[in-house]
């Protein structure tokens, strides 16, 4: 399919995230959850929003969120995802929607379709990009789910879906639990939702799952922390600087106990906890940076985090031994001016 | 002064980030970055910069940025300084498009946070 103008905007829109290989590796998953010979219809393109969430547009341009991504623990994981995006485009889905309403079949009706999904008119504003997402019906939602479902199958990759969606639960109970917000029932579904609710979805996919040969399959799980753990920055910016700590803190722990634990994703977890910066935060992040440093793939960072949360706790000399050090790794970082007055004082 | 940066509007669905007059002068950055993207609910903010420099005399810290607001594309570009005077934060904060806007209004925000009294 051509490129129009509009997705010429988008592909240039600085909230895209360019990584080529990223790009390569996602597309290659794709190309093995639906098949090479309906793959090709797809472009993918990653865009930095800490959210759980992907979506695919009639036109083929699939967008999938850096929140996905660091919500994701194998290959088969996210085959599930893509499998279901893939699954609306397929059966046509945003298509029927959009005829119903009678707008034209161009992109631009499109986007402004997807805007009054998501309650913003962005057709009234100039040079908007939609980086929001297309709404469903509860059934549109639960045939892309068994259509994703049954390209699983079909793939050399194993059925994952249910724990996606009981990590989704854990981490919006730790997300109330830490506002004070009452909790979700998780039952059935009222009249006027327009998804499966995540507990029918983790039914209906248990299920499936049992089914025999189900199971079968590689996960991908190596090959996914190697291609994810390389970004892995990009991929937790948003949900580390957010103000959601207890979300974020449940997504770094959980990959963490499914992945592994190197340098880069204890310094993520440490960057957390100094961020909040609750006098116990600090002591516990400096053990963080401290850990992570005695692993591979600690940032320079991780002793800039040492020596902040160090003169922080009064321990100013060690601190400023890890400045330096920091400098010495780091001498181009773009906060060296400001460490350098910090040390002098 | 208030203890953050923006008033808190939600403080159950959009919590602040708190001051706290403990920080050393490079966390400030940090302080804002977390403040602006909440404030803006971005997704996308990167660090340029952050160097020393004064406001209203006192030492504090420019914090040179570029960010998108959601559902838009347009590069944007801010620039900063912050400052703790007995305790308290004071923030002069600057931003525009990149295109045409940014550029052009610097010189004149500059100025105003050079010569800025409180
Ligand atoms: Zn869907």
């Amino acid at each position: 399919m051509e490129m129009d103008e509009a997705e010429r905007g988008f592909r240039d829109s600085p909230q895209i995230l360019h990584d080529e290989r990223l790009k390569t590796y996602l597309s290659g998953v794709l190309c093995k959850t639906v098949g090479f010979d309906r793959c090709g219809a797809a472009r993918i393109y990653v865009v930095k929003d800490h959210r759980f969430n992907a979506s695919m547009a009639p036109n083929g341009l699939m967008i999938v969120n850096t929140g996905l991504l660091a919500r994701m623990h194998s290959e088969a994981e996210l085959s599930t995802v893509l499998g279901h995006e893939f699954g609306h485009f397929e059966l046509r889905h945003s298509l029927n929607r959009f005829r119903a309403l009678r707008k034209g079949t161009d992109w631009l009706a499109w986007l402004g379709m997807a805007g009054a999904a998501t309650g913003n008119d962005m057709t009234a504003t100039q040079n908007a990009i939609i980086l929001g997402f297309f709404s469903y019906n509860r059934e549109q939602e639960k045939d892309a789910d068994f259509l994703g479902a049954a390209y699983v199958r079909s793939s050399p990759y194993p059925l994952r879906a249910s724990a996606v969606w009981k990590r989704l639960a854990e981490e919006d109970d730790a997300t109330r639990e830490e506002r004070k917000l009452r909790k979700l029932k998780r039952a059935t579904p009222g009249a006027t939702d327009t998804h499966p609710t995540g507990a029918q979805r983790f039914a209906y996919f248990s299920q499936l799952e049992a089914e025999i040969g189900a199971q079968n399959g590689d996960d991908g799980q190596e090959q996914f922390r190697e291609e994810t753990s390389r970004i892995l920055p990009d991929i937790f910016a948003g949900l580390v600087k957010g103000n959601d700590f207890a979300g974020a803190d449940y997504v770094i722990r959980s990959r963490g106990d499914a992945l592994g634990w190197d340098g880069l994703l204890l310094h993520t977890r440490a960057e957390l906890y100094r961020l909040r910066g609750n006098p116990r935060d600090l002591i516990t992040a400096r053990q963080f940076y401290e850990k992570a440093i005695t692993l591979p793939g600690a940032p320079p960072e991780s002793w800039r985090g040492i020596g902040l949360t160090a003169m922080r706790t009064g321990d100013t000399e060690n601190g400023k031994v890890a400045l330096k050090e920091y400098l010495a790794k780091a001498p181009t970082s773009n906060d060296s001016a400001a460490i350098k007055m910090l040390l002098e004082n | 002064m208030v203890s953050n940066i923006y008033r808190e509007r939600d403080k159950k669905r959009n919590p602040m980030p708190k001051f706290d007059s403990g920080l050393l002068l490079p966390e400030l950055a940090d302080f804002f970055e977390k403040s602006f993207r909440a404030q803006n609910q971005l997704s996308d903010y990167t660090l340029i910069e952050s160097s020393p420099a004064t406001l209203n005399g006192a030492k504090g810290l420019r914090v040179r940025y570029r960010y998108t607001l959601p559902n838009d594309e347009l590069t944007r570009l801010g620039e900063a300084r912050l400052a703790v005077v007995k305790g308290k934060l004071y923030v002069a904060n600057f931003y525009a498009p990149k295109l045409h806007y940014f550029d052009s209004h610097l010189p004149e925000a500059n100025n105003i946070m050079d010569t800025l009294k409180f």
